[in-house]
């Protein structure tokens, strides 16, 4: 069958879009800066995240923004931090969150080439802080709680060898109770590597990953005082240089310990598997995830897991250039398979260069989705040729999740925030108005933010909009990264994992969400905790969000 | 778009107008050739920012059309007019000129295979599958026995998405090409797409049907292109649906990354369109990286030829050249780089890698001192500044210059292994194990951990000052890896099996001899010829029973560094 371009059923004319562009509305107005002056940096063309979390724990979600920089740099070039206001007493179809600017106040704004963000509460304080990533030398900002963040990158022994990362992964590795980092590192770009790379005609062009030496990742261990260890050597991470961009946490071999995926560009992936807290294997090759199914390494860039076909592990789905294919790795019972061309991700992927990828149910229908956000890293002949000045944008692509683990492409032109003319680069997913549907941040190549509010659930829509049940799981003060909820459903159970990772350089809510359609009765979740404990709560409401506690729920439930 | 600028005649062109002239007067009266009212008319390109040989040889072919359109010259010569311009369009990223050149040169020569065949290459890299199967269609109708169009139909279908029609059409190509192992294996792989379908549903015995198919197809592959080890991962994707979990690990940690090769004299003749120095650098590079050293160094000359002040073309030569034992011409080559560009790093450790290799150690020496003392992190230079050392019995320099190789290059193995040696040099053989120990701990691949665990088994068998020297659990650990030297690359796999070798001489095994042997072999097909006099006294050694105690190192010629080009990391700007 040819699934190019099936414009799916939920995004007729006469129908309301799924998502609709509200970021000026809220206030959101900072624009990317990749500082482009003809010298074809690499860095400039692969853009930033963004990082939802609450930095205040008012219960909604403020806003991250990385923010590139010039050369020579220019000081007001800062990455910024937005406070969630909320949407206020005003409910309605235009009802709009209101962000405000408080980058000043929580000191978060310094002078660097940031590329990407994690959020997690790493010592355990219940306030969530920030692993900010950068072109250079990363950050950690550990929020006080009274909104004010303080740099202990140094003090917490994590400054590194400001070298080039994007993504990072916050995990519990060793189960202790403290939250431990892995930093995927891309490309060493030492001064006066080739930077220049013409296209055949002879304009000037990014190079691409090849020219630059790939660069180990780095783990650190959280002491729980405070402070980390670099164990990536004794862990075995140290010994594998890649070309790293996303990260991923997940239990590939459902041992209760977490595992880590990382893309790499243009090499083979990495699966890194949890022995127990002590050390990593690395088997990505053994497992089949490391590359597609021809056999060939691709161009990882945004990766994201969940278990998009309810059959009770964790897939994946990557983000890759174009001429190649996103790839969907089917999960089954530890061992990966390339599926993406039976789900009919490949051949409506093709043409497409993706970052920002994120599994979401947009449409609360209880399948998930596939968002993936789209920009060339190379010129374009045929925009170049037709004058374009930025001939690297390109639109962004919606997979509507379909019973049996099918994905259908919707049409750009079906929904029209997916064709804006940008470079996407970051995706952070969350629930940015508190209605239950899951809403998007995405970031471009020296584009303004953009802001998707989901138009599927809330009170502005009716008895008739789809039903939905939120859960936010707690262990120790803090959101149970790891922990896995599995809802208890009529049509089949669906679990999805706590986590902030993935994507691209981007961190999301660590809420968990689960379409119930027009089911609108009381659900039971089994929470299966980091720790080895599982529970069970039951007779929750929908359409609101509960807060389930470690501890407080039912134990020993069946699995 | 913009007007094509019109240029000043060059020779060429001059040539093209008494040609244009010259078939006009010889096809008069041919109404074939005096249809100029419905002739496709040249294309409007943009050239204004195209580089400059780029930009003549594009305009060059746009003047030959408008040459033949003007002197109405017969229908096939304008179409091959159209044709060259088509391809030369393609070839540089100018697709819009490309696609109409290539409609009107089909138009015009509608019987010629090159031109849709090509257009639906151009349109399968646009993203536009389903018309590029239609030009592969156009194409196989006009000579349904080639297989190449039959090939690129299929290909087109599977990049729509449009699997039934990809099967057929790669059935389609075993009909005339019954062994192409390109299509066995795409074969192959769709019917193990299809098997994991129905294996998740309620049709197993169908699957099992399916297996066996894509078994026989992904074998026959495999037969008609063993060196093609891309084909192992479709295996293990095999094992795996049959849960043979264990067979899979081991297809997918054979496999690799060549494909079955697809010869097409058509896209070939497209990359030699590719003018300009930056694509004959490029090509240059590919040329290298292919291992094709003499079509390298023919490249850059032709660039040097164009572009003689190319101080990074001229570096590049140089280090091939060095690769190639041409010294002197490398020399050469590097002389006249530093002289207009004193201090540049890339020419000047090229220089010293190449004193290096001609037995000037002092010369070599002075030459890295001046590459580190401009680039400190300059891990290639620190290690045959190191070598360089050793070779003038200087082992406090040694030691102190291969720690800084190692400190900018930790997950490489020849560091570390060169580090053991001056170790053991020294007479601290139990540090020369634990340098090979933080090797093992850091190096990036399975690879190089198994070049330097052979390593460890040869100092472990053969130096008893070593502290904890045991023949006998040397050779356990040489035939617990025995499989992982097999594995590697000829040009790794010829010094690990000479250290396994060794351990079984000093265990007094009898595979001392196999070992070597293979050694032997290994090293003729790495080309290391330096090794090769030893390695053939050894194996005699070994069947005769004669001593066990031989020089632990490796001959030094074959321990330095290859010669950089700036191009790669490390080499230096």
């Amino acid at each position: 069958m040819d699934d190019r371009e099936v414009v799916s059923e939920g995004a007729q004319p006469t129908e309301r879009p799924l998502l609709v562009d509200r970021a000026v509305a809220a206030g959101l107005d900072v624009v990317h800066v990749a500082g482009r002056a003809g010298a074809y940096r690499l860095p400039e063309i692969h853009g930033a995240g963004a990082g939802l979390f609450d930095m205040d724990g008012d219960g909604d979600l403020d806003l991250f923004l990385p923010q590139g920089q010039t050369e020579p740099p220019n000081p007001t070039l800062v990455d910024r931090l937005y406070r969630n206001e909320g949407v206020g007493p005003a409910k309605g179809s235009d009802a709009v969150p209101r962000f405000v600017d408080v980058t000043a106040t929580a000191n978060v704004g310094s002078v660097g080439y940031s590329t990407g963000v994690a959020a997690a509460d790493y010592d355990n304080d219940g306030d969530v802080d920030l692993y900010v990533t950068a072109w250079g030398p990363d950050r950690l900002w550990r929020n006080r709680g009274d909104g004010v963040f303080d740099d202990v990158t140094a003090e917490a022994g994590v400054a590194g060898d400001a070298a080039w990362s994007v993504g990072a992964s916050w995990l519990d590795l060793d189960r202790d109770g403290w939250l431990d980092l892995y930093v995927v590192r891309y490309l060493e770009m030492p001064a006066g590597a080739p930077s220049i790379c013409p296209t055949p005609s002879g304009e000037p062009d990014y190079c691409g990953p090849t020219t630059y030496r790939p660069l180990a990742d780095r783990l650190w261990r959280n002491r729980g005082d405070g402070g980390f260890d670099d164990v990536s050597v004794a862990f075995g991470v140290g010994a594998r240089p890649g070309s790293g961009l996303g990260a991923v946490t997940l239990d590939v071999d459902a041992d209760g310990w977490l595992d880590l995926f990382v893309a790499n560009d243009n090499m083979p992936n990495f699966l890194w598997l949890n022995r127990e807290g002590r050390r990593v294997d690395e088997e990505a090759v053994e497992r089949g995830a490391a590359v597609n199914a021809d056999g060939a390494a691709e161009a990882g860039m945004g990766v994201d897991a969940a278990d998009f076909d309810r059959d009770g592990d964790e897939d994946l789905a990557i983000a890759h250039l174009a001429g190649e294919t996103h790839t969907l790795y089917r999960n089954g019972g530890g061992w990966f398979l390339d599926d993406g061309r039976r789900a009919g991700l490949e051949a409506s992927s093709r043409g497409a260069t993706g970052f920002g990828l994120v599994w979401l149910d947009l449409d609360l229908d209880g399948w998930l989705d596939l968002l993936s956000v789209h920009g060339h890293v190379h010129r374009v002949p045929e925009l170049a040729e037709a004058g374009d000045p930025f001939p690297y944008h390109q639109a962004d692509r919606l997979w509507r999740g379909r019973s049996g683990g099918r994905l259908e492409p919707t049409a750009p032109r079906a929904l029209p925030v997916l064709d804006a003319g940008r470079a996407g680069r970051g995706l952070a997913v969350g629930d940015v108005d508190d209605d239950g549907d899951p809403d998007v941040v995405v970031t471009a190549v020296d584009a303004p933010v953009a802001l998707w509010l989901a138009q599927s659930a809330g009170t502005r829509n009716g008895a008739s909009s789809p039903s939905w049940l939120g859960v936010r799981l707690v262990t120790a003060g803090r959101d149970a990264l790891g922990a896995v909820a599995i809802l208890e459903h009529a049509d089949g159970d669906r679990q999805a994992r706590v986590r902030t990772d993935g994507s691209y350089g981007s961190s999301r809510d660590p809420r968990l969400v689960f379409g119930l359609g027009g089911d609108a009765t009381p659900q039971s979740v089994t929470v299966r905790w980091l720790s080895g404990r599982t529970e069970r709560f039951a007779a929750l409401e929908p359409r609101r969000y509960h807060r389930l506690v470690e501890g407080s729920g039912t134990e020993g439930a069946a699995l | 778009m913009l007007p094509r600028p019109r240029l000043v005649l060059a020779p060429m062109l001059a040539a093209g107008l008494v040609w244009g002239l010259a078939l006009c007067s010889c096809t008069a009266g041919n109404d074939e050739g005096t249809t100029a009212r419905r002739d496709p008319k040249p294309p409007v390109v943009d050239l204004s920012r195209v580089d400059p040989q780029v930009h003549e040889v594009v305009s060059e072919a746009l003047d030959a059309v408008d040459t033949a359109i003007e002197y109405e010259a017969p229908a096939a010569e304008r179409g091959e007019a159209f044709g060259m311009l088509a391809e030369l369009c393609h070839a540089h990223e100018l697709p819009a000129c490309a696609l109409e050149a290539y409609g009107a040169a089909a138009a015009l020569q509608g019987e010629d295979l090159r031109w849709p065949y090509l257009e639906g290459h151009l349109l399968l890299a646009l993203d536009r599958p389903d018309e590029a199967r239609a030009a592969f269609g156009r194409a196989s109708a006009l000579d349904p026995e080639a297989v190449a169009p039959r090939r690129a139909m299929a290909d087109a279908a599977l990049a729509a998405g449009s699997l039934e029609l990809a099967e057929q059409g790669y059935r389609a190509v075993l009909e005339v090409a019954p062994s192409d192992a390109s299509a066995l294996w795409a074969l192959g792989r769709l019917e193990l797409d299809r098997a994991a379908e129905v294996g998740t549903g309620e049709r197993p015995g169908e699957q099992d049907g399916l297996l066996e198919s894509a078994a026989a197809h992904l074998a026959a592959a495999h037969a008609a292109a063993p060196a093609a080890d891309a084909i192992e991962h479709a295996l293990a994707r095999l094992a795996r649906l049959r849960g043979q979990h264990d067979a899979a690990r081991e297809h997918a940690l054979r496999a690799g990354s060549t494909a079955p090769a697809v010869s097409d004299v058509h896209l070939e003749r497209l990359a030699r369109r590719r003018t300009g120095v930056h694509n004959l650098a490029a090509r240059a590079q590919d040329e290298v990286l292919a291992g094709r050293l003499s079509d390298a160094v023919a490249t850059y000359r032709v660039l040097l030829t164009r572009a003689p002040d190319d101080l990074r073309a001229r570096v590049n030569l140089a280090s091939i050249l060095v690769r190639l034992g041409q010294l002197d011409t490398a020399r050469r080559e590097l002389e006249e780089v530093l002289e207009r560009a004193p201090d540049d790093i890339a020419a000047l450790y090229n220089l010293g890698t190449l004193e290096l290799l001609a037995g000037r150690a002092e010369q070599a020496a002075d030459v890295l001192d001046r590459v580190l003392a401009r680039a400190d992190e300059h891990g290639e230079a620190a290690l045959n500044r190191s070598i360089a050392a050793w070779q003038l019995d200087d082992l406090e320099t040694a030691a102190e210059t291969i720690a800084r190789a190692v400190s900018s290059r930790p997950h490489d193995e020849l560091p570390w292994r060169w580090w053991a040696v001056i170790e053991l040099r020294s007479g601290r053989a139990p540090k020369a194990l634990h340098r090979l120990d933080d090797g093992l701990e850091r190096v990036g691949t399975a690879d190089e951990r198994a070049v330097l665990e052979a390593d460890r088994i040869r100092l472990l068998a053969t130096v008893e000052s070593v502290g904890v020297h045991d023949a006998a659990a040397a050779l356990i650990r040489a035939e617990a890896i025995e499989d992982a030297v097999a594995a590697l690359p000829a040009t790794l796999a010829w010094d690990a099996w000479r250290s396994l070798a060794m351990a079984a001489a000093a265990a007094g095994d009898l595979r001392a001899v196999a070992w070597q042997q293979r050694a032997v072999g290994s090293a003729s097909r790495s080309g290391a010829v330096g090794a090769l006099d030893q390695l053939r006294d050894e194996l005699t050694l070994y069947r005769e029973g004669g001593s066990q105690r031989l020089r632990w190192w490796r001959p030094l010629g074959e321990v330095v560094g290859d010669p950089i080009l700036p191009g790669q990391v490390g080499g230096g700007a």
